[in-house]
């Protein structure tokens, strides 16, 4: 549909000194349930931000809008310096088309709790599906960035095997190194580990330190994992009730919290 | 489309339309002809002596009719090469084939049958070719809804429905007054008997004077209908059937609309279906016996045949169950076969 992977003249203009993502007055609603209310929020390029808060708070929402999972009802989201939901007109904005999203969602990857992987394809295959279809690249070419992806998660062995063969972290990594695989600035990660068994959480979480120690991807993360963001977070981002309570440095924001809600909220969590 | 940059350079917009200097010209002038000869037509020439004013709907009627064609060719062309090339323009190019060819199709039905009235006494007969023309329309009028559904979750069905049966995306689709009619029409067809249906559709073939459909055809039509609505139903609960992660998953790899159904929902989808369309397979063929009623050389007719000649009431009874045996016990096994050939380990 689009053009495999936007020029690189796109890519040039959207790399001057442009937020990696850039909200401002996101509103979003579930029927009566308001879970983002005129959120601002802006990521630097290369920034790792963990954003926490309780269940239902609405931050996977974030997430979710981000990825176009969910529509927001208002406001307005920049990638890169461009609009995911609108277009330039005139001296304004117009509501976006299809292909203009499209164009746009090539710069964003989501890891999912779920993994979502695809059940019918090898590990090898899904990790190969979207650089082959959506970006052009001969099957071969595609393997071997594939094999080297599933390499780096420690999974070169597993490629052949489909994910009903793997274990939950096993699943992960693989879906970890599709989202990859497509090269994104930006990569959500939507509680990657909450669905995995104890022991299984320290793989993928040595993945994600893998990925952002080089240090070119810039990270969103909604985790539970509060050792984990103080190690890696360059930003915590405390969210609750549609929007954010406070954000700073992990130290800060993990021992010092200035505010009622994220002390309750950091309580109950240590608790378990 | 004019892009005039305003915050942070965005890119210029991708083409969305064929437009150009060229084209505009020859839009107006196109528009200039179309009144001129739809003058001509109408207005300036003179009546025929048999048709007397109606034909001058000819001079709208076939035209439009031949550049419906045309449209239609062009748009599957494009349609085509979209796919081989994958540029946009292709893409652009079968949209705007098929907005034409959706309003001349409607023009050459209404025209069509306006004419008719007076010409032949009817506005309508269901021979063949006006038949499928109203499909095309039909179709047509599927294609631009598909065109437009906003890339959320409620539109993934309606896209699914299509790529099943077209019944089954006017039954998903979320203009109610489009999917009424499906609804109503599915809901129908599977809530009367198969054997009502067919006594229906031959006593209105025999009252018809246009319709000369054998008794082959009349069972034929009547067990595709009847079963299309229960294929339609079993394919929108198979792409129902198909986690939201997984559509989630497709959208977050970016993949085209193209690559999501081939590639991810319908290699899912399809097995669950598979052992309803069995069933209904092996029920459609169980259930031919029934054109024996409207008068169809089937098994059952012969095995009737054969006890009327040789006065054995139980033999050839028993000879045409086995003959049916014969048939549906290898074909359920292949189903089943199929079935598990296509199976895949579940997550």
């Amino acid at each position: 549909m689009s053009a495999p992977e936007t020029t690189a003249t796109d890519r040039d203009i959207s790399a001057k000194g442009a937020a990696a993502v850039r909200m401002r007055g996101v509103d979003k609603a579930f029927g009566p349930n308001k879970v983002l209310a005129e959120l601002d929020l802006d990521v630097e390029p290369g920034e790792r931000v963990v954003i926490i808060g309780p269940s239902g708070s609405g931050k996977t929402t974030i997430l979710r809008v981000i990825m176009t999972l969910e529509r927001p009802d208002a406001g307005t989201i920049q990638v890169g310096g461009r609009h995911l939901y609108h277009q330039p007109h005139g001296n304004g904005l117009k509501p976006a088309s299809e292909k203009h999203i499209r164009s746009v969602r090539s710069d964003i990857g989501m890891v999912f709790q779920h993994f979502n992987l695809f059940p019918h394809m090898t590990a090898l295959e899904n990790i190969m599906l979207a650089p082959v279809k959506v970006h052009g690249k001969s099957r071969d070419e595609a393997r071997a960035r594939g094999m080297e992806l599933l390499d780096s998660v420690g999974l070169a062995h597993a490629a052949n095997q489909t994910p009903g063969q793997l274990s939950g972290g096993q699943k992960q990594r693989v879906a970890i190194a599709r989202s990859l695989a497509n090269e994104p600035r930006v990569m959500l990660f939507d509680e990657v580990t909450s669905a995995l068994d104890p022991e299984l959480v320290g793989d993928v979480l040595e993945v994600l330190r893998r990925i952002a120690e080089e240090g070119k991807t810039t990270m969103m993360l909604v985790t539970h994992e509060m050792g984990f963001a103080r190690e890696v977070a360059d930003r915590v981002v405390m969210f609750d009730a549609g929007a954010v309570v406070e954000e700073g440095p992990p130290a800060q924001i993990l021992d010092e919290p200035r505010e009622e809600r994220t002390r309750s909220f950091l309580g109950a969590v240590r608790e378990h | 489309m004019t892009t005039t940059p305003t915050e942070a350079s965005p890119p210029a917009a991708p083409a969305t339309s064929t437009a150009s200097p060229l084209t505009r010209v020859l839009g107006a002038l196109s528009a200039v002809g179309v009144v001129l000869v739809g003058w001509l037509g109408l207005v300036a020439s003179p009546p025929d002596v048999v048709q007397q004013d109606s034909v001058r709907l000819i001079y709208v009627h076939v035209p439009a009719v031949t550049w419906m064609y045309v449209a239609v060719f062009l748009c599957a062309f494009a349609s085509f090469m979209w796919l081989r090339k994958r540029t946009d323009g292709w893409d652009v190019l079968a949209a705007s084939a098929a907005e034409i060819a959706t309003v001349l199709t409607g023009l050459g039905l209404i025209t069509g049958a306006v004419w008719g009235r007076p010409t032949w006494g009817v506005y309508w007969v269901w021979d063949a070719r006006l038949t499928s023309t109203a499909i095309l329309f039909v179709l047509l009028l599927g294609y631009q809804a598909l065109r437009r559904y906003p890339a959320e979750p409620q539109a993934r069905s309606r896209m699914a429905a299509v790529l099943g049966l077209l019944l089954a995306l006017g039954r998903r689709s979320g203009n109610r007054f489009v999917r009424w009619p499906f609804v109503a029409f599915i809901e129908f067809i599977r809530s009367t008997p198969l054997l009502v249906q067919l006594f229906f559709a031959q006593a209105y073939v025999r009252a018809s004077d246009s319709l000369t459909w054998s008794p082959i055809t009349i069972l034929v039509v009547v067990l595709g209908i009847h079963y299309a609505t229960y294929c339609s139903e079993a394919y929108r609960a198979g792409i129902n059937s198909v986690p939201p992660g997984q559509w989630e998953a497709a959208t977050a790899l970016n993949l085209g609309p193209t690559t999501k159904w081939l590639r991810v929902i319908l290699p899912q989808a399809i097995p669950n279906v598979l052992p309803s369309l069995g069933n209904f397979l092996v029920a459609a063929f169980k259930d031919a016996p029934l054109g024996f009623i409207v008068g169809v050389p089937e098994l059952l007719f012969f095995a009737n045949t054969v006890r009327g000649s040789d006065f054995r009431p139980t033999e050839p009874y028993i000879l045409a169950g086995v003959g049916f045996l014969l048939v549906s016990i290898p074909a359920a096994w292949a189903v089943r076969r199929l079935e598990r050939k296509i199976a895949y380990e579940r997550t």
